[in-house]
């Protein structure tokens, strides 16, 4: 678990480099990635799943990245673009694909319902994060 | 006055009317009474009409439309920007429409006329958020001070030509495959072997994706001679876990993040793009199977 929560960080970092972040941010690219992939671990254990533990983590992220937008004064979306990656649905999305090509359709359809259960939650979190985020910088004023 | 002072406040008391101040139809008057004077003044030195210096930043906000794009910005993002550029150098009235493809601007002008352009856009969005930065800030000086379309033209070319270093890209692949090679459940010797496939995908990136047709021809290509590097890696090492070396390289190619951000943009109410990004997602993630799976199938044969 804690490999998994440090190699988390390296990755972000690495897609951090990859997206040409300012390297002065690849610290806190590496510190979202923890910090989303924590959450994410500590809702599955709550209650199990796919979609609730996203949707927390996404919105998680989220909060995080436009806290650090107004710090830092940059765009919301670099930082939660780097942070969000242990997320992604990859390795699914994979696996869902594989199963196809070897023609196991009940498995195909298993990974590809977790895969968009993935994408649907991660999104959907951000989402009332950013209506949140809209609706606190209009009452400000 | 200079000729170069009064084009200086024509524009900025353009900027002024908007269809919401009430001062809008004097700031208008002003304006007109302004320009007559300045065209009785100086018409033998320069030929000026009303519509000439805002219709020329047209073509300029649809290039800036297009870096942002392809530097990873959200569509909501690049209308709200090009709107705001576009009413801060005088238009009356601003409607931009863009999916991932295209981009249509009509501008309207003080004196009522109206331009339409459209850009089609044809490179897929990359991710690249210092450039997504500096032109961030380039609308945000705009808007709180525009510059002539000139001006504009060369900061944005600035800008666009920026690109990452090869040595940092080459340092984040194998940095992201060796950790999410380990991430996966690999032990430290599958993140080495993922670390040099990720040095082998970004040199198809950069001598066979030039070459390609489209997208999905270098991600099949790539994914089925990085499939093959690693079977024949797992055959010659045994101690080596082939798929999760797999996961890793692939967390690299796969479209995990355009398949988020599609069903962002639909949730968003950016609907086409949205379902023009998640068949391409869907498309590229089966390519990349198909690639990798033949690579297994071939390695099985012999």
């Amino acid at each position: 678990m804690l490999i998994q929560l440090i190699t988390g960080a390296l990755g972000s970092v690495g897609f951090g480099m990859l997206f040409h972040i300012k390297s002065k941010y690849l610290p806190l690219a590496a510190l979202g990635g923890f910090w989303g992939w924590l959450v994410f671990l500590l809702c599955r254990d709550m209650w199990g799943g796919v979609f609730f533990p996203t949707l927390v983590a996404g919105f998680a992220v989220d909060v995080y990245a436009e806290i650090l937008a107004r710090l830092c004064h940059e765009t919301s979306t670099s930082f939660f673009v780097t942070s969000v990656i242990p997320l992604i649905p990859g390795s699914t999305l994979f696996y869902c694909m594989s199963s196809i090509v070897e023609g196991d359709m009940l498995t195909a359809w298993q990974y590809g319902r977790d895969t968009f259960l993935y994408a649907l939650g991660i999104a959907a979190g951000m989402s009332i994060a950013w209506a949140i985020c809209y609706f606190t910088r209009k009452i400000h004023k | 006055m200079t000729p170069k002072i009064i084009r200086r406040f024509l524009m900025y008391t353009a900027a002024k009317i908007t269809p919401e101040t009430d001062c809008r139809v004097s700031s208008k008057e002003v304006y007109l009474k302004l320009h007559e004077l300045y065209s009785e003044h100086y018409s033998n030195l320069e030929e000026i009409t009303i519509m000439q210096p805002i219709t020329q930043y047209l073509p300029i906000f649809l290039d800036m439309g297009d870096e942002l794009l392809s530097s990873g910005a959200e569509i909501f993002r690049v209308e709200d920007t090009l709107n705001r550029m576009g009413m801060a150098c005088g238009a009356t009235r601003m409607n931009v429409f863009v999916i991932t493809s295209s981009i249509v601007i009509t501008m309207e002008c003080p004196d009522g006329n109206a331009r339409t352009q459209t850009k089609r856009i044809r490179k897929s969005a990359g991710n690249d958020f210092t450039k997504l930065d500096k032109l961030n800030d380039l609308s945000r000086n705009f808007c709180s001070q525009p510059c002539e379309p000139q001006e504009l033209r060369k900061s944005l070319e600035t800008i666009s030509r920026m690109r990452p270093t090869p040595f940092e890209q080459l340092a984040g692949s194998i940095l992201a495959a060796f950790s999410f090679a380990i991430f996966f459940g690999g032990d430290f010797r599958d993140g080495l072997f993922a670390a040099v496939a990720a040095v082998l995908i970004r040199i198809f990136h950069k001598y066979i994706r030039p070459v390609c047709m489209n997208e999905v021809t270098f991600q099949f290509a790539a994914s089925f001679l990085t499939g093959c590097f690693i079977c024949a890696g797992c055959r010659l090492f045994p101690f080596l876990h082939m798929d999760k070396i797999m996961i890793g390289d692939i967390m690299l190619l796969i479209p995990g993040l355009m398949t988020t951000n599609a069903i962002r943009d639909v949730l968003i109410g950016d609907t086409i793009s949205g379902a023009m990004r998640f068949i391409e997602a869907i498309l590229l993630a089966a390519i990349l199977a198909l690639g990798f799976i033949g690579a297994i199938c071939l390695f099985r044969r012999f």
